[in-house]
């Protein structure tokens, strides 16, 4: 007898149940698509003991027929494809009929089910693949799967299964994600007997994110809204995916409808202020499926760029919807990578659209307040308990670090800035010692006499602050002689001297750079310096952009070379720092760059050298200069760098924290 | 220590130390300015350490000793007290109290042991004339660099010959020479030192309380450089590093010299300049037969041209120059003619005073800018 054998289908599922369940999220993700698929109205997942003991998910879709019930623990069996050709224009969550099989297969499982269709329903048991009962039931319509005691027959993946925080997270992060690209329908996730999200059904994305995230993350967020842009097709055709036969492949391009495919890009970006140490918060949804994706982060980072310190990451909630066509879903079990067909008409429309928004926005920083943004409106919702988690199934590392939600939603931001008059202790309290004491006390709030006369009689304007506003400042004087202390229409403005004057040059020198007409101060003495071999084949490569630059160098012998002009306005000093800061740059990240963010980190460097530094006192009429020629910019709210320029006190703010609304 | 003195002796005095004296109070004496008393005379000494001045003014002294007393609340307050004797007294509590006329005032002083020892003046080297001096400090003050970290550039080489004096200021654009035919018959070969820009400054205080007559006796030690006028005395830290090679920048070749009107010509660049890019303040030279014209534009904002009668017959030369450079020049020299020599467009500029009340080389050299 020959060695080789074809696997029992218990084997088989087994195999599987490695590829697609790896832990009790994996089981909430594909009974969730399930739900998502059967056009549930309303999903509830319960988990008890991070889901090892048990997960329960019951919806209101439109359950199973009672043959249907039995088979859907087949192998392969599923009801959302029926044709290789539809494998090319995927539309639904699941499609390989694996989950199932695959969960049964390494759990207790029980499904109960009821279609529309029929008068009553089916309860399935399932123990490790093996089939223990199926009876009709009285049962709702809808489906309820419970999935118990997950890899209680393979102890191997037990015993690699994380702490139950941990495991937890990664469901509740899962379950917040399906609810963010479905703001259409409820969801509730459970743990025991504490809730951890609830979201009713709301029409739009926005209503969701609020509901999710509370006002605070709502603030700082940019409404994308719907941008489009079409695709033209060219001839050549790229394959769409390795596991479908060419021929079919150039069968489905035959019958593409039209030459045009259309592109929708729906979604939330943070203002470039919010800065996080990780992609965690980068939530990317294609057609509704949540995947990880390196082109799409990518597209993101460069929409940022010069916005952003390159090592901090935006909030990002993206809805890209595009042709099924144009998109290969089917590249790996666990369904969250994707192949684009045309990956750099992708990457450019979302670097676009994020750029071009970002910048219409120009929104400020404001100055972090505890106020609600709308007085008359309801209590903003806290932020859901599950948002605050944190892990996501997408976190590049996972930490073994306990979870407390209780910390990890009172976080706050450390550097909030409170009003602290209540506070204030007398300066000279030895001279009167007993006043201390009312302030330590609890606060005793005596009935305000309105004896302050009215609000000056200005309109103050509550919108979201913008840059837009810095036309308007009238600078009131300087603070520490660094930051420029404005007053505006809308509040108190404080900004940084130095970071608006690198944003006003950065621009300036990218223009002249741009035109071919940059001013260049002759040295009186040429400024020789020495480069190391590494720095001499960067020279070498990169001489010809620096003297377009402004940097007029030649080659002074060995390893050597001399600056004999600068861009005007570059002191002496800073020259030979920035040449080496520049042979830097694209010695160590831009060799494979193009040109043109190479031509952005050089202007930056020049900018950040040549701009006024802090601890420079300016008069008045620099200070105006400065706000005008800032107002002037075209992204006016950050250095390219990424550090922010301006920070507001809202006049709202301002009337809170003295108590007068 | 108890004395009477003056008020307008003490105010004159008081005056010169003000710009010495440290005004960010990193060290709190410094902040102070001593006062000795002996004799017939006090003496006032202020410094930040790098800088210190020493004057003195006669005054009754019935009882001599020493202490230091906040140097600009003490000149703010004696500067309103009516023209008159001012006694002094400091006790051993440090604190001095002042009388004059019916005013009564106590100043919390410090005790002296903690202020900085001068070192003392050593053997003269030279009579410098006050005038030369004053001169060469105002023809080249202006092209120190600003920068701090040009260590050496941020003052002026002062440069004893046997046969004369100069002084060279550069900031790397431009290089600002004075020179003057004064016979050092005491001095073998040459001195050299960096004169830092403050110290320049407050020589030219000293002077204009001396006035423009007279010499300026000068001295130095390893570290220290002395300037005593008179009573006064002025000594500062020299600054240490190599100042570049000036005489290598200065232009041997210059085939092109044409003589401007001064105030024509700075009339002109104070005009053309306000449509100069605010930062490089780039202006734009163009010498063509017959015709010097200045040119310079922004493109959103505006652009102006002025073009200025000269006498040349060479070939057409466009070079640009940061404006700020040349109104420099322009305003610090009394003559009314100037000379232009220049090459090409990426040779060094040199200007000159013109006419026949010249008694000294000045040269100011210019590096172009490439626009």
């Amino acid at each position: 007898m020959g060695r080789i054998r074809i696997l029992s289908d218990t084997v088989a599922n087994k195999i599987a149940a490695g590829e697609v369940v790896e832990r009790p999220a994996s089981v909430v993700k594909e009974l969730l698509e399930n739900s998502l698929d059967a056009g549930a109205r309303d999903v509830r997942v319960a988990v008890e003991a991070g889901g090892r003991r048990m997960i329960r998910i019951a919806d209101d879709g439109c359950g199973m027929l009672r043959d249907d019930a039995m088979l859907a623990f087949e192998r392969h069996a599923t009801s959302k494809l029926s044709d290789v050709r539809d494998l090319l224009s995927i539309a639904t969550l699941g499609f390989r009929g694996e989950a199932l099989p695959s969960i049964a297969s390494v759990s207790r499982l029980l499904l109960e089910s009821r279609s529309e269709d029929e008068e009553s329903g089916t309860r399935v048991e399932i123990a490790g693949g093996k089939l223990l009962r199926c009876e009709e039931a009285a049962l709702p319509r809808g489906t309820v799967i419970t999935v118990r005691d997950l890899f209680y027959n393979v102890p191997a993946r037990k015993k690699f299964l994380r702490s139950e925080q941990t495991e937890l997270a990664h469901i509740a992060s899962l379950v917040t994600h399906y609810s963010l690209a479905h703001p259409n329908r409820g969801f509730q996730l459970h743990h025991g007997a504490s809730e951890l999200l609830s979201v009713s059904p709301v029409a739009e994305i926005r209503d969701r994110v609020y509901q999710v995230f509370g006002s605070q993350t709502m603030e700082d967020l940019v409404d994308l809204g719907t941008q489009e842009r079409d695709l033209e097709l060219p001839p050549p055709y790229l394959p769409p995916s390795a596991s479908v036969g060419a021929q079919l492949a150039a069968e489905a391009e035959a019958e593409a409808e039209g030459p045009v495919r259309a592109f929708c890009l729906r979604g939330f970006v943070s203002r470039p202020q919010v800065q996080k140490s990780n992609r965690n918060s980068i939530y990317l949804f294609v057609n509704g499926r949540l995947i990880r994706d390196k082109l799409l982060m990518h597209a993101i980072s460069q929409a940022y760029a010069n916005l952003m310190p390159g090592s901090s990451y935006p909030f990002a909630l993206l809805f890209l919807d595009c042709d099924c066509e144009e998109v290969d879903v089917n590249v790996h079990p666990a369904k969250t990578e994707v192949r684009f067909r045309h990956p750099s008409f992708v990457h450019d429309f979302i670097r676009d659209v994020i750029r071009e928004v970002l910048i219409g926005q120009r929104p400020a920083s404001s100055v972090p307040a505890r106020y609600s943004p709308i007085p008359s409106a309801p209590p903003p919702p806290e932020p859901q308990r599950a948002a605050a988690l944190p892990f996501s199934e997408f976190s590049q590392t996972m930490h073994e670090a306990g979870y407390d939600p209780v910390v990890a939603q009172g976080a706050q931001p450390a550097t909030e800035l409170r009003p602290v008059v209540p506070n204030a202790q007398p300066q000279r309290d030895e001279d009167l010692p007993a006043v201390t004491l009312h302030h330590q006390a609890a606060p005793l709030r005596l009935g305000v006499p309105d004896t302050h006369g009215p609000l000056p009689n200005v309109s103050i304007d509550y919108d979201q602050p913008t840059m837009a506003s810095l036309r308007d400042l009238r600078p009131l004087g300087q603070l520490h002689d660094s930051f420029i202390i404005a007053a505006g229409r809308d509040g108190l403005w404080i900004i940084d001297q130095h970071v608006a004057h690198e944003r006003i040059l950065f621009e300036r020198v990218l223009k002249e750079r741009g035109a071919g007409r940059v001013e260049m101060q002759s040295l009186l003495l040429p400024i020789v310096l020495e480069l190391t071999p590494g720095q001499q084949v960067e020279y070498a490569r990169i001489a010809d952009e620096l003297n377009r630059t402004g940097f007029e160098t030649e080659p002074f012998g060995n390893r050597t070379i001399a600056v004999k002009a600068a861009p005007a306005g570059v002191g002496l000093a800073d020259i030979e720092w920035l040449v080496f800061e520049i042979l830097e740059i694209s010695e160590k990240e831009l060799r494979t760059v193009s040109l043109e963010d190479q031509r952005r980190a050089i202007a930056a460097s020049v900018a950040c050298r040549a701009a006024i530094k802090i601890n420079m006192r300016l008069d008045m009429a620099k200070m105006e200069w400065l706000l005008a020629a800032l107002a002037a910019t075209e992204y006016p709210m950050s250095c390219p760098h990424g550090r922010p320029v301006a920070m507001r006190y809202s006049m709202r703010d301002i009337l809170k924290g003295f108590h007068r609304i | 220590m108890e004395f009477t003195v003056s008020k307008s002796d003490l105010v004159k005095e008081l005056n010169l130390s003000q710009g010495v004296v440290e005004k960010k109070t990193t060290i709190p004496i410094l902040s102070n300015v001593l006062v000795e008393a002996a004799e017939d005379r006090i003496v006032l000494t202020a410094t930040d350490l790098e800088l210190g001045i020493r004057c003195s003014c006669p005054a009754k002294v019935q009882r001599a000793g020493a202490g230091t007393i906040p140097a600009k609340r003490l000149l703010d307050y004696v500067r309103l007290l009516p023209d008159a004797d001012v006694s002094v007294k400091l006790g051993d509590n440090q604190w001095a109290s002042l009388v004059c006329g019916r005013s009564r005032t106590r100043i919390a002083g410090m005790s002296r042991e903690n202020f900085p020892e001068l070192p003392d003046m050593p053997d003269k080297i030279a009579d410098l004339p006050v005038k030369a001096l004053v001169s060469m400090i105002a023809k080249t003050i202006f092209a120190i660099s600003t920068e701090e970290s040009r260590f050496t550039l941020n003052g002026a080489l002062l440069l004893l010959k046997n046969k004369g004096l100069t002084m060279v200021a550069t900031d790397g654009h431009r290089l600002s020479m004075a020179e003057y035919e004064i016979p050092f018959p005491d001095i073998a070969g040459s001195y050299r030192a960096l004169l830092p820009r403050k110290a320049m400054g407050e020589i030219l205080k000293l002077a204009g309380e001396a006035g423009p007559d007279g010499t300026i006796a000068f001295a130095g030690d390893d570290n220290h450089l002395f300037f005593q006028l008179g009573g006064r005395l002025l000594l500062c830290r020299k600054l240490t590093g190599n100042f570049p090679d000036f005489e290598r920048v200065l232009p041997k070749d210059q085939p092109h010299s044409i003589i401007l009107a001064k105030d024509e010509l700075r009339g002109a660049i104070e005009r053309v300049s306000q449509f100069a890019d605010e930062r490089s303040r780039a202006i734009r030279l163009r010498l063509s037969p017959g015709e010097a014209k200045i040119h310079s534009s922004i493109s959103e904002t505006g652009e102006s041209e002025e073009s200025l009668p000269v006498e040349y017959d060479g070939e057409t030369v466009e070079i640009g120059f940061n404006a700020q450079y040349l109104l420099d020049f322009l305003r610090v020299i009394p003559q009314d003619q100037l000379t232009l020599r220049f090459k090409d467009a990426n040779s060094a500029g040199e200007l000159r005073p013109d006419g026949e009340s010249v008694d000294y080389n000045y040269r100011y050299v210019v590096m172009p800018m490439r626009i």
